[in-house]
């Protein structure tokens, strides 16, 4: 798709901007900002403010639902269409008392707003539809950290568990709650640094949490080598 | 970048709500929250998984094959028609207040809503804005009738003949959507009401969304398993999609469903669905002795005209 780009800006919290690209085949009123749009369908809700609203926010809705399908393994298509369903009707419901608590905050906020409850009922849809599984990256990430602390990668369940308990005992003696939280949600979930960044409640840019990774990762092998060591020597492994 | 999975890890009580981890993906939550958020979210299995996969999807570019999917989006033209349903949507009135004339809108003078391709996949609810609350199964089985939009049938349904759907804005009828508010209402008088998913499911069906359709009958079944009408409906739900995507296990699925539906207590509509499946799957002697079972217990004549046609062309298949 060609044409004129709107930009959205991330929501409080440092979360980044990302770009939609609004087809040309949607021509929209420019004199009319997104809060507007939003205002008249609160007021007036006529069928001409509900076009220009599917004209503003059908992208950012339908990029948030095919995004998320795609990521859980549904049938994109199908999965938009409903999605797109979804979100309209959670938006109209009850008079339209979603987008009655919209507050702008910034300048495009409202693109942001759409796109949260687009993924608010893009969550719930994947919840209804697919088995969440544990997660290979998650045991992937955590073979990554027991090379990393100089443990045996490649254990099984139990092992791992007990492996994972014990690191998170000394988590909680030397890390702050915010570093146990960056830490689990690098190591466990394989989420990268500048995703965890751009989380709230984190307050740190990506190379802040880089370092705080490493600042963690050294002190628990100085802390942990006696207990791995011993884990080796009872499995009868050097 | 799709999330990989292994062992399945169910929502527990705990669990935050999908908006609670929409928030939180988006940095729309305050920081205190998002602690408490994140400390179960590193622990559970479930939240875990689920919440790396919504981060990715809120922040990751849209790739070429995404928007190449984004561009079968409405066309412009179209967008007036969601408008207008959208423009329906947002004034129904909540709970159980009665739409009236409120800010100039006449629900009797309300023309049929003009819907399209995003708003046929039915599975979602309207608002209930009538005076009263009729029968949604009969609304169902008119509106049925007044669109015939798929070859089986749904109980009650008077006769017309089948109008293949084609491209473009489909046209849904006032009844249609009076059936929509009639189950919302059902379901917000009694939500634990069985019959709601299954009549979700028959509104799916009238309007042949038929994958919807299969997810509201399973909600049913799952419910109670022996719903002769949900059977009978996820029977023909399921046949449209075989047919569909050229599936021959979803046929000899679907009959197995309707001889289920059939075995509690045979019905016109579920015998019609029977023999329309046979046929599908070329058996053409089991349609055959289906149809004949139909015209014994059929009496309308426009129902039997198809069945006695139906049934001569099966005889002729099976001769040399």
């Amino acid at each position: 798709m060609t044409g004129s780009t709107i930009r959205y800006t991330g929501m409080p919290g440092g979360y980044l901007a990302n770009m939609v690209k609004l087809s040309t085949k949607y021509q929209v009123n420019q004199s009319l900002t997104p809060e507007h749009v939003i205002q008249l369908c609160v007021d007036r809700g006529t069928p001409e403010a509900w076009e220009e609203f599917v004209r503003r926010f059908q992208p950012v809705i339908g990029a948030t639902a095919v995004k998320t399908a795609r990521r859980f393994g549904l049938n994109c298509q199908e999965a938009m269409e409903d999605i797109i369903q979804e979100t309209y009707l959670k938006i109209t419901a009850n008079s339209c008392a979603v987008l009655r608590s919209f507050i702008p905050t910034r300048e495009d906020s409202a693109f942001g707003f759409m796109k949260t409850i687009a993924l608010s009922v893009a969550t719930d849809y994947v919840r209804r539809r697919v088995a969440i599984k544990r997660d290979t990256g998650k045991t992937a990430s955590l073979d990554d950290l027991s090379t990393e602390l100089a443990a045996e990668p490649g254990l099984n369940d139990a092992e791992r568990n007990v492996q994972v308990r014990e690191i998170d005992e000394k988590l909680r003696e030397i890390a702050t709650p915010r570093d146990r939280r960056i830490f689990w949600l690098y190591h466990r979930l394989g989420m990268t640094a500048k995703a965890i960044a751009s989380l709230p409640g984190v307050g740190i840019k990506e190379k802040g949490v880089e370092s705080v990774l490493q600042r963690i990762l050294n002190e628990l092998k100085y802390l942990l080598a006696p207990a791995i060591a011993g884990g080796r020597s009872r499995r009868g492994r050097s | 970048m799709e999330v990989p999975f292994e062992e399945a890890a169910h929502a527990g009580p705990a669990c935050p709500s999908g908006d609670e981890l929409a928030r939180l993906a988006s940095g729309m939550i305050k920081e205190e929250a998002a602690g408490h958020l994140l400390d179960h979210i590193i622990e559970c299995d479930h939240c875990g998984p689920l919440f790396r996969g919504i981060v990715d999807a809120a922040t990751a570019e849209t790739t070429v094959e995404e928007e190449e999917i984004l561009a079968g989006l409405p066309e412009p033209d179209r967008v007036r028609e969601d408008a207008r349903a959208l423009s329906r949507l947002s004034r129904a009135a909540g709970d159980d207040q009665a739409e009236s004339g409120r800010d100039g809108l006449d629900v009797r003078a309300m023309a049929p809503i003009v819907v399209t391709i995003m708003a046929v996949a039915i599975g979602a609810w309207t608002v209930s804005g009538l005076l009263r609350t009729p029968d949604p199964a009969r609304l169902l089985a008119t509106s049925y009738s007044e669109l015939r939009l798929i070859e089986y049938r749904i109980p009650g349904a008077s006769y017309a003949p089948f109008r293949q759907k084609r491209g473009g804005a489909l046209v849904l009828p006032r009844s249609y959507s009076e059936a929509l508010v009639a189950i919302q209402a059902l379901r917000k008088k009694n939500p634990d009401d069985k019959s709601v998913p299954r009549l979700a499911g028959q509104a799916d069906l009238v309007a042949a969304s038929h994958g919807a359709a299969i997810r509201n009958f399973e909600q049913a079944l799952a419910l109670d398993p022996n719903d002769r009408e949900a059977l009978s409906g996820q029977g023909a739900a399921v046949a449209l999609r075989g047919a569909a995507d050229d599936r021959p296990q979803d046929l000899r699925t679907a009959r197995d469903l309707l001889r289920r539906s059939i075995g509690i207590r045979r019905t016109p509509d579920s015998t019609f669905n029977l023999a329309l499946v046979y046929e599908r799957l070329g058996e053409y002697q089991q349609a055959s002795d289906a149809w004949s079972e139909f015209l014994n217990i059929e009496t309308d004549p426009g129902w039997r005209a198809e069945a006695q046609k139906r049934r001569a062309e099966m005889e002729n298949r099976q001769r040399p």
